[in-house]
This record gives C-alpha cells, sequence and structure tokens, in this order.
C-alpha cells in the first residue's frame, strides 16, 4: 500500500529526530563526504505530497546512501522489506596483472546451458561495459571507501535486498559474455521472492540488539545466495537443527534421520566452517567465520574453541572475507582464544546531545555513559567518553585455546563487528593480515533499529514514534575507536588496512581460493609455533602437573590468579609438583615466554 | 557387437544408501558455504538440486509483476 502524504512526513520526522539527535557519524560523514542530510530531509518534507511513490522513496534511499555507512539506513515499508530481487548466476571479479576480470562463478541449479556457465567472462552488462556498470551501481551504495563501494556494487548486480535497495530499473539483463568460441548474450529476467523468515537479520530484539554491529543488507545478500546456489548447506543447517534441537517447533517430517559428523561439520553450520588444507608450505587448519550473527555469544565461541581443537595445531588460516558482522560481543570475545595476551576491547562513545542524555539517565544499561554526556554542557565535549560493552573481565575469561599462528583472510565485505574482530586482531598482534582488497570496509559502531528506540524511552519524553507499512530506520548510535599502538583511532571511514595484499586470481574465484590459501600457507611457515600444554596425570594428586613445551625458554605458573612461581625451561616435558595447593578449586594458568615475550598461555581447573 | 544379452527378468537392485563423511581433503572445492556433507543429503542429480532451491527460494514473481502489485510508479 503506497504511503500517504502525512505518513510520508511522518517517516522524514523520523529521518530527522534520528539524524540530528542520536547519530552518532554525522560531524564525521559532513566532514567526509560534505553531506547535508539535514536540510535533505527538510526539503523532502516540504515537497513530500508532489513525489511519486518511487520518487519518495529513491530520494530517502538516497539521503542515507550519502551518508556512505551501512549502519545507517532507510528501510522501506511493506512489501519491499520483506521481498529480494535476484537474477540466478553470480559474477566475482579477478586479476589478470592490472586488468579486472568479471567472471560468472555460479550458476543456480537449472539455469546454467551449455555455454552460460561457470567460468565466462562477462564483458557487457545490458550493453554498458561491464566495469562502468559495476561502478554506476556501486555509486548507489553506501559503502565507506571505493573498494567497499565496488564490492557491493558487484554484489548488488545480481542481488538486491528491496529492503534497502531501490528495485533494478530494468525488467531484464541482456549478459554479453564470452563464451568458448564467441562472444554470446543471454537474457535474465529479474525474480523476486520473499525473504522473510527466520534468518531476518532485523528481527532482533532483548539485549543483543543493543549490541549489533552489522551490515543487514550485507547478511540478507549472503542469505539469498545461499538459497540459489548451496541446497546442500541449507540441507545440513536442517540436519544439524535436528541433531541438536529436540524441541524444534515446525521441524519438517519426514526430514530423515541421517548422522551429523560434527568433527567435520559444525553445530552452527551457517556461522562456521572449517577443514584441514593441505598447502606446499604444509597442512594447516582452515576456519571460515561467514558471519557474527548468532545472538548466543557463549555459544558461538564455545562452537569456535571446539572446531579449533579439531584442526592441526601448526597453524590455522582464519577466513572472515564476505562477513558483514553481527553480534559484536561475539567478535571481541573470539579473540582471546587464539593470544596469550590479555584482550582490551573497543571503546564505544555517544555523540553528546540531550536525547542521549535522556536515553543514558534512563536505562541503566548505559549508566557508564551518563557522567560524560551530562557534563559536555560545561566542556563542550562533542562525544561521550569511551567504554567497552561488557565488563573487560569477560572478553578475558576463557584464555588462550588456539597456540599454533594464525593468518587472518579479509576484504572489503568485511564489516562492522567483523572491522571490529580485524582490528583487534591487529592491535593485540595476533598474526598477519592478508587481504584481497585494501582495507576492510569500514564500518565503526553499534547500531540500533528504530524500533528498538521506539521502546526504549516513555512516549511523553520520546521523539520515537512507529513507523507506517513496516518502515524502519537503523541508526549508528555509539562510534568505536582502536587500542593498542593504534590506540583512538576510528574503525569508521579508515577500517582495517591488511599487512599484505593478495590478488585475486582466476583459480581463487573458480577453485576454492587455492592461490589465496597458499599464500596464507607461506606467512604461516614463516612463523613459530609455540607450546604450552598441561596434564593432571593424577585427578586424586591435582598438585602434581606435567607440562610440555616447545620453543619456550620460561614458564611462570599462576594459582588463581596469584604468582606461584617460574622456571627456566627447555623443550620438552616435566612433572611440577605445585605443593602446597591453596584449599578450594583453583584455576591454574601457565605462561610461556620466549625472550621474555610472552608467546602462550593455558588454562586448567584443578 | 558385445554386451549383455536380456535376460528376460526384472532384476531387483538392492538400494544401499551408505552413510559416510567425505574426507576433508577429498571435499568438493570450496564456495562460501563448502562443506563436507554426508551422502545421504547431497543431491545427486542436478533437477533433484534445481528442485531444492526452488524450494527454498519459494515462489518468485517477475519484478515488473511484484512492482505493478506495489504501486510503484
Amino acid at each position: 500500500m503506497p504511503l500517504g502524504t502525512e505518513e510520508r512526513r511522518l517517516v522524514v520526522d523520523q529521518a530527522l529526530a534520528l539524524i540530528e539527535q542520536i547519530y552518532v557519524h554525522l560531524p564525521l560523514k559532513r566532514a567526509m563526504h560534505a553531506v547535508d542530510p539535514i536540510q535533505r530531509l527538510k526539503l523532502l518534507r516540504y515537497h513530500a505530497a508532489n513525489l511519486s511513490e518511487s520518487g519518495f522513496h529513491a530520494e530517502m534511499v538516497s539521503i542515507f546512501n550519502g551518508l556512505r555507512d551501512l549502519h545507517t539506513n532507510y528501510i522501506l515499508p511493506a512489501p519491499f522489506r520483506n521481498s529480494t530481487a535476484y537474477l540466478p548466476f553470480r559474477i566475482e571479479e579477478y586479476f589478470e596483472g592490472d586488468q579486472r576480470r568479471c567472471v560468472v562463478t555460479e550458476v543456480s541449479p537449472g539455469w546454467a546451458d551449455r555455454y552460460f556457465k561457470p567460468g565466462v567472462i562477462v564483458t557487457h552488462w545490458n550493453g554498458t561495459p561491464i566495469q562502468r556498470a559495476v561502478e554506476i551501481n556501486a555509486d548507489r551504495e553506501a559503502g565507506s571507501n571505493l573498494e567497499a563501494r565496488h564490492a557491493r556494487g558487484l554484489g548488488a548486480m545480481t542481488i538486491r535486498w528491496l529492503a534497502m535497495s531501490l528495485p533494478p530499473d530494468e525488467a531484464w539483463v541482456t549478459v554479453t559474455y564470452q563464451g568458448d568460441d564467441k562472444a554470446r548474450d543471454r537474457r535474465f529476467e529479474w525474480q523476486v521472492f520473499d525473504s522473510s523468515g527466520d534468518d531476518d537479520p532485523l528481527a532482533v530484539s532483548g539485549e543483543v540488539a543493543l549490541m549489533l554491529g552489522l551490515d543487514a543488507k550485507a547478511e540478507m545478500e549472503r542469505q539469498t545466495r545461499k538459497l540459489l546456489f548451496a541446497p546442500e548447506a541449507v540441507e545440513i543447517a536442517k540436519q544439524v537443527k535436528l541433531q541438536t534441537d529436540s524441541n524444534w517447533v515446525g521441524a519438517p517430517t519426514g526430514a530423515g534421520s541421517a548422522s551429523v559428523d560434527f568433527n567435520a561439520i559444525s553445530k552452527l553450520p551457517d556461522v562456521f566452517t572449517f577443514r584441514p588444507i593441505e598447502t606446499p608450505s604444509g597442512r594447516f587448519g582452515y576456519v571460515h567465520i561467514h558471519t557474527f550473527v548468532h545472538w548466543d555469544d557463549a555459544e558461538f565461541v564455545e562452537e569456535f574453541v571446539r572446531i579449533l581443537g579439531l584442526l592441526p595445531q601448526n597453524g590455522l588460516v582464519l577466513d572472515v572475507r564476505g562477513n558483514g558482522g553481527g553480534n559484536i560481543i561475539a567478535g571481541e570475545r573470539l579473540l582471546q582464544v587464539l593470544t596469550p595476551q590479555k584482550i582490551d576491547p573497543e571503546r564505544f562513545y555517544f555523540i553528546n546531545s540531550p536525547l542521549t542524555l535522556k536515553i543514558c539517565e534512563t536505562l541503566n544499561a548505559f549508566e557508564s555513559w551518563r557522567e560524560s554526556i551530562a557534563q559536555a554542557v560545561e566542556t563542550g565535549a562533542p562525544f561521550s567518553h569511551g567504554f567497552a560493552l561488557r565488563p573487560l573481565e569477560s572478553y578475558n575469561d576463557l584464555g588462550q585455546k588456539y597456540q599454533g599462528p594464525v593468518v587472518l583472510l579479509t576484504d572489503a565485505r568485511c564489516y562492522s563487528t567483523t572491522d571490529i574482530f580485524c582490528a583487534g586482531f591487529q592491535d593485540h598482534e595476533i598474526g598477519p593480515i592478508l587481504g584481497t582488497s585494501g582495507a576492510t570496509g569500514a564500518g565503526g559502531a553499534n547500531v540500533w533499529d528504530h524500533s528498538t528506540l521506539v521502546g526504549m524511552l516513555p512516549g511523553a519524553i520520546s521523539p520515537f514514534k512507529a513507523l507506517p507499512n513496516d518502515a524502519s530506520f537503523r541508526v549508528a548510535v555509539r562510534r568505536c575507536t582502536r587500542v593498542g599502538k593504534r590506540l583512538g583511532v576510528l574503525v569508521e571511514e579508515l577500517g582495517v588496512v591488511p599487512d599484505h595484499i593478495h590478488r585475486t586470481t582466476r583459480q581463487d574465484v573458480l577453485t576454492g581460493n587455492v592461490d589465496l590459501l597458499n599464500r596464507a600457507g607461506e606467512l604461516l611457515a614463516e612463523r613459530p609455533v609455540y607450546a604450552v600444554s598441561v596434564q593432571v596425570p593424577q585427578p586424586t594428586a591435582p598438585h602434581q602437573i606435567e607440562v610440555t613445551t616447545k620453543n619456550v625458554d620460561r614458564l611462570d605458573i599462576y594459582l588463581s590468579s596469584r604468582p606461584h612461581g617460574s622456571l627456566d625451561i627447555a623443550d620438552g616435558t616435566r612433572t611440577i609438583d605445585l605443593s602446597p595447593l591453596p584449599s578450594g578449586s583453583n584455576v591454574l594458568e601457565l605462561q610461556g615466554f620466549r625472550e621474555a615475550k610472552l608467546v602462550a598461555s593455558t588454562r586448567l581447573q584443578l | 557387437m558385445a554386451g549383455k544379452k536380456p535376460t528376460g527378468k526384472t532384476e531387483q537392485k538392492e538400494k544401499k544408501i551408505v552413510i559416510k563423511v567425505l574426507a576433508p581433503e577429498k571435499a568438493p572445492a570450496p564456495t562460501d558455504f563448502s562443506l563436507a556433507l554426508p551422502n545421504e543429503v547431497m543431491f545427486k542429480s542436478l533437477s533433484k538440486r534445481a528442485a531444492a532451491v526452488k524450494k527454498n527460494i519459494g515462489a518468485s514473481q517477475s519484478l515488473s509483476d511484484f512492482l505493478n502489485k506495489a504501486g510503484w510508479e
């Protein structure tokens, strides 16, 4: 149902309230992109009655895209909110020397023919040279940096979530491609399906709704690609759920009883895939974290730790390419298992305004920020002080679980929680970052949904009202800064620059990233493997422990956080007597050093 | 011409479902979602894969029809 004039004005008024009173990046975006969203919204409100339905929504989308912020979006009303337009194939890019090539990498089952199939090079799109067509599309996308916009422009050539993207202008696309023998054309009509359902990234509530860092559009596109190109992944997710969730309401009947081997498949199959990989430099572990969209952070981290235990311990390739973010807590809590260092989480800041002060004064969850926002009337500070989202202990409650070297794979589609994870990986010097783009997507904020804001303050003091026809907004409300050597540096607009760049090859996009993984293997092989492990041979005598070490010359021993001893050691296994043990339960922590540098640690409950 | 003579009998082939996990090293070349899967859940024919995709996506309509119904001018 099209919006009436008053409904359009309500939508614009709510956008103004968000942008003027709570949008944390407004000063940055004005400076960085010379935009004036407030004046554009006021003009839109003035002309609201005179625009067509498409004209109104197009202008709203354009205003929000101009912010270059994938966190801050206008969400079109129904039926657009629940619909995705698609073409039944996927195109990706690789480099031949300095030349970009656009190649078909996937075709939905039933759509390939003897000529149009994975591996063909796309040259034109509706008669426009393909790189120009991608650039035009990229201009319509909101990514912070050029590479992020380009990556999103490429993705949007074939999948558009209509909640946040305008529908394609064309009803069909004519793709010109280089077949085996000559240039050919094929026409595809855009199709639209109902994409609402259990995996809706906008459907989140409760405490976790306040902890999101997510590019919702990228997440929906990822889900759509799974439906179109990976029916096996959809099926295995059902099998896993049947095996792990005995209370699954709505389980499909006759779903079969295949037994899933969790030594090869994750219990969170939409989140993690993993396997050992063989490279010319050796055999290593490989984990792809596809998304941080999992609302139980403890379960998320626990599954990651379980998977790490199944893989080779001499090196790990950790892949977060294409990960649009999710639960910030899950992302930050994951870092501790990869390093012996204490994790210092990022700090988050509100913009100082009467509204953010009201929110912090009303809700205890934001008590930490209250004082500095209140002081701003005297100090003139534009932003509050920065605080971690959770108490600092929760980012270090597990300790290191994987002691081998780690290489992180990134690209320009990494966003938000993934940006924060990559920044934490780099700031804590966990390992090298190998990127297929010059930087990650650069989304450094915590995002709230408009409906969350509507319910946050009592009606009398809240500027937020329910919107018609399921229209909505998302807005970045707390921005984050980095730690360590880059203390205070913004993630927004800057992203994480990798230590090494790999230009994607044809082999990469068509045969499982072979060249990229081989390069990652080279980086792993350059790094030493440290190990500190402990066993208690006799549980009735926990004061006697057996410690095995490798590449460690000093061992520090802690019992329940208190220093117990320090030894100079060589590689091998030895028995250590911890007598007398303090009474009660004790947490043993062993820290291994090499040339005075902490290189590995392990914990054990005695 | 070489080949078996038809026996005139209908031969019943015993159907075995072998459930085993592909060794990770032998898994298909990875895509975004590649997994080592029990053989039972792999779609053994293109038409079965296509049917699964159609079921997962649900009903689709053309963009033109969708926009007409939505009142998009």
